[in-house]
């Protein structure tokens, strides 16, 4: 009888330790691929305004810089790429380590190439990344 | 705590935006600037602005139609214009209000153009027709 209660209690003990390192290796596994970093609320990039700036008052004129004027709802430091396209013709401005939030701020930049600008018209397209 | 710190989810990382140009060498409009306004730092839209400019044919008078047109997330547009009677050759900036306040934060796109229609008399230079429009279901 003691032998057999004895067995029991060993064999209960056996049971939950298994159960316990078992879990604890299943919430590691749930762990894989996640990021050490804090998921927070999703970012928009604000464009306010952009002023595209040309080289005369002609119609073969060319766009030679751009000036942005940018935020975020969320602050931080941000990669600002500005692409225009006119024609067959791309530029792309970039800013790098730039502090944005909700008030906006001014960007400006020379383009190289310089496109010109054609009908119908130039895209401009804004993207912005946390740096 | 720096956004490099945490890992920020793109809602909407990049917008596009749209400025036309039309016309030939002897008479043509182009965008130059499209701005929207808002009254404080919410990200609400109240109006818009377009800086453009206009070279036309000899000393005629023409009605140019400045437009806006504003693409939301949900696929709607809103839409606003303005039409004038212009001549000579000038940058110009019109502002238009908006029959409805947008989130920035809603907004994808944002196109403008400056269209240049039949000509128009000196008496009505000063006559102005502006129209807002929204185009899609009711927000």
């Amino acid at each position: 009888m003691k032998k057999l209660i004895l067995f029991i209690i060993f064999s209960l003990l056996a049971f939950i330790v298994t159960a316990y390192s078992t879990s604890i290796m299943l919430a590691e596994v749930g762990q894989l691929g996640a990021s050490d970093k804090t998921q927070v609320s999703k970012y928009n990039i604000r464009v306010y305004s952009i002023l595209l700036s040309v080289d005369k008052d002609q119609y073969n004129n060319w766009i030679i810089s751009i000036t942005i004027t940018i935020a975020s709802s969320i602050t931080g430091t941000y990669n600002i790429y500005a692409t225009v396209t006119s024609g067959s013709c791309s530029a792309t401005a970039s800013w790098s380590n730039v502090n944005l939030a909700k008030t906006p701020s001014t960007l400006s930049s020379p383009l190289s190439p310089q496109c010109t600008y054609t009908t119908p018209g130039a895209t401009v397209e804004v993207r912005g990344e946390p740096a | 705590m720096a956004i490099s710190e945490v890992e920020p989810l793109p809602r909407r990382g990049s917008i596009q935006y749209f400025y036309s140009k039309v016309g030939d060498p002897s008479m043509f409009a182009e965008i130059r600037k499209i701005e929207l306004k808002s009254n404080n730092q919410n990200g609400l839209i109240n109006s818009v602005e377009v800086t453009w400019y206009r070279k036309l044919r000899g000393n005629n008078y023409y009605w140019i139609t400045v437009s806006v047109t504003i693409n939301l997330e949900a696929g709607d547009n809103v839409v606003v214009s303005d039409t004038k009677c212009y001549s000579g050759d000038k940058i110009e900036t019109t502002s238009m209000t908006l029959n409805q306040i947008i989130n920035i934060d809603d907004i994808v796109g944002v196109s403008a153009s400056a269209t240049i229609n039949g000509e128009c008399s000196l008496s009505s230079s000063q006559v102005s027709i502006g129209t807002t429009e929204f185009i899609g279901d009711e927000l």
